[in-house]
């Protein structure tokens, strides 16, 4: 136990020596939009975590960072990332059949 | 096993959109609006004592060794990527990541040649492979290939008009454009257009007037410092203040290209997505757009395409307004003479706007032609050896993108103010009249340098 709070503790002195910070967003999602802002920012370097929760079935891709992710009805699904590439990034969900998808949410990279 | 299928359709579908840049930082564009601004009345100031000091009529001519030879080989290596990337799109597997035509022609040719057409010289003039291989089948009949029609003058350039909208659909709204066999049906049907064009009136007849991309790449050309005609060096934007007379349909083609270029970005603007979603939920509007969709056409594309009729209208009636102004001011010449010899030095704008849009887009998307070398088809070869490439999206530097756009913004807002004044110079000869007449075309340029820095500020949304 002590070890792990010290670990922790080692973590966070690692992360602010780097500059590097610890972003952690819940999305909650309404039939595929969310029902907060439209774009997450962070910094270059930071410790992204993205918590989805969705009221319904969707799987979701992250461009740039190519991560995937399929939140259950009703469940979370969590990815976490470090940001190293910096840009704006379309998240978008995955259908089937062909076609163009509006973004669900866009992560912007800052540098 | 299906399930992995399922994934990998759609992974596809979404084409290059991986990456955007960041918008400019506020503080950014409002440096580079200031500097239009001031730099735009340095150039006045300039004007209003002595005469133009760069002679844009001044010519260097090139002597390159062995430049037959070399064009020669260009051209055969134009006709062969032509047919590479036509026989992939029929042929090759019809994921567009692992098929070459996608982008050879979206990122390797229509932003990478133009770019290259901008930066040097009118390419496509020594290297079109329609007119290449129409030529080769010209010297195979000795010369009794074509009707010999006389083009009817009237028709000015509007063919070309017509066809440069069709592509500006093809590239802006059309759902399809990344599926390797659609996309070389509609390559292949542009050519056989073209070489019946070529049949019927001559090749040089339809080059000029007919073929959307001799046009399109020849005013980009006339930016470069290369004139390839003559085979002399020139000053950068030279090219567009040359007293050549003009007829109407050649000023709406330019106006409609430049227009098309800024509507490629504001289509990913959330003004155009909040327009189009306030067009959806008007009542009235979206029983008629549900009306047409039950034909099978899809309700965006309808927006899109009415949006992308408006704007080069109303960039038309923006010039329109300017020109008439231009002739109010001086009371002289008339609207559509000035129209026609102004128009052209509106160029340098779009090009630079063009370059700051595309260039993130031509280092990371451009990156597809290294591991496409090697296997065009997705047939799983590895010519080269660089069939494993991984794309590095780290290439396109914010810092990069934010500098040079605005910079390339600035400096093509100030060769364009140059550029019409030099052309007022010439067109209402004393240096008062030109003073007066380039008040309307300065505020033109001022608004449509602003709107692509406004452009470049907001969020990508796509």
């Amino acid at each position: 136990m002590q070890r792990r709070i010290f670990m922790a503790a080692l973590a966070v002195f690692a992360a602010s020596a780097f500059g590097q910070a610890e972003k952690t967003f819940d999305i909650a999602l309404a039939d595929g939009k969310p029902e907060g802002g439209q774009t997450l920012r962070v910094t270059k370097g930071d410790k992204v975590v993205l918590r989805w929760k969705s009221d319904r079935q969707i799987a979701l891709h992250l461009h740039g960072y190519d991560l995937e992710t399929t939140v259950p009805a009703q469940g979370t699904t969590t990815m976490s990332f470090i940001a190293n590439l910096p840009g704006r990034f379309p998240v978008s969900e995955h259908t089937h059949g062909p076609g163009h998808h509006r973004a669900v949410l866009y992560l912007e990279v800052h540098p | 096993m299906l399930a992995l299928l399922a994934w990998a359709a759609p992974a596809a579908a979404h084409g290059f959109g991986q990456r955007f840049d960041l918008p400019l930082p506020l503080w950014l564009w409002v440096t580079g609006a200031g500097a239009t601004i001031v730099l735009s009345f340095a150039i006045v100031a300039l004007f209003v004592r002595e005469s133009p000091p760069v002679d844009t009529r001044a010519r260097l001519a090139l002597r390159i060794p062995g430049l037959g030879w070399i064009a020669g080989a260009a051209r055969a290596v134009s006709v062969a990527l032509f047919l590479i990337a036509l026989l992939a799109g029929f042929f090759g597997a019809q994921d567009p990541y692992r098929n070459i035509i996608v982008t050879m022609v979206w990122v390797a040719w229509w932003v990478g040649f133009a770019f290259a057409c901008a930066l040097i010289g009118n390419l496509w003039r020594p290297l079109n492979p329609l007119a290449v291989l129409f030529g080769w089948a010209e010297r195979a009949t000795r010369g009794r290939l074509s009707l010999r029609l006389r083009y009817p003058p009237s028709l000015g350039v509007w063919p070309a008009v017509v066809l440069f909208f069709c592509f500006a659909w093809a590239e802006l709204v059309w759902r399809d454009k990344d599926v390797p066999v659609y996309l070389a049906r509609t390559v292949l049907v542009y050519s056989v257009l073209a070489w019946a064009g070529m049949l019927a009136f001559g090749r040089e007849a339809w080059l000029e007037r007919g073929e959307a991309f001799s046009l399109a790449f020849g005013i980009l050309g006339r930016f470069g410092p290369v004139d390839t005609r003559e085979g002399a060096l020139r000053f950068p934007g030279a090219g567009l203040a040359e007293a050549v007379r003009v007829p109407f349909s050649f000023v709406v083609f330019v106006l409609l290209m430049l227009a098309t270029v800024t509507f490629d970005g504001f289509l990913e603007t959330p003004l155009h997505q909040a327009l189009a979603t306030r067009v959806q939920s008007s009542p009235a509007l979206a029983r008629l757009l549900f009306r047409l969709s039950e034909f099978g056409v899809d309700e965006d594309a309808i927006i899109s395409t009415v949006a992308l009729i408006a704007f080069p209208l109303l960039f038309l009636a923006a010039y329109w307004l300017a020109s008439w102004a231009m002739v109010a001011m001086t009371g002289k010449s008339t609207v559509i003479e000035v129209a026609c010899a102004f128009v052209l030095t509106l160029v340098p704008i779009a090009v630079a706007y063009h370059l700051s849009h595309y260039f993130s887009l031509l280092v990371t998307a451009g990156q597809f032609i290294i591991p496409l070398a090697s296997d065009p088809f997705g047939y799983g070869w590895n010519l080269f050896g660089t069939a494993g490439y991984k794309v590095n999206l780290a290439i396109a530097s914010p810092y990069v993108f934010w500098y040079g756009a605005v910079t390339l913004v600035v400096v093509g807002h100030v060769i364009a103010v140059y550029l019409a004044h030099a052309v007022a110079l010439r067109e209402f000869g004393s240096r008062r009249l030109a003073l007066l007449s380039q008040v309307p075309m300065l505020a033109l340029m001022v608004g449509y340098t602003m709107l692509s820095l406004w452009i470049l500020a907001q969020p990508i949304v796509g």
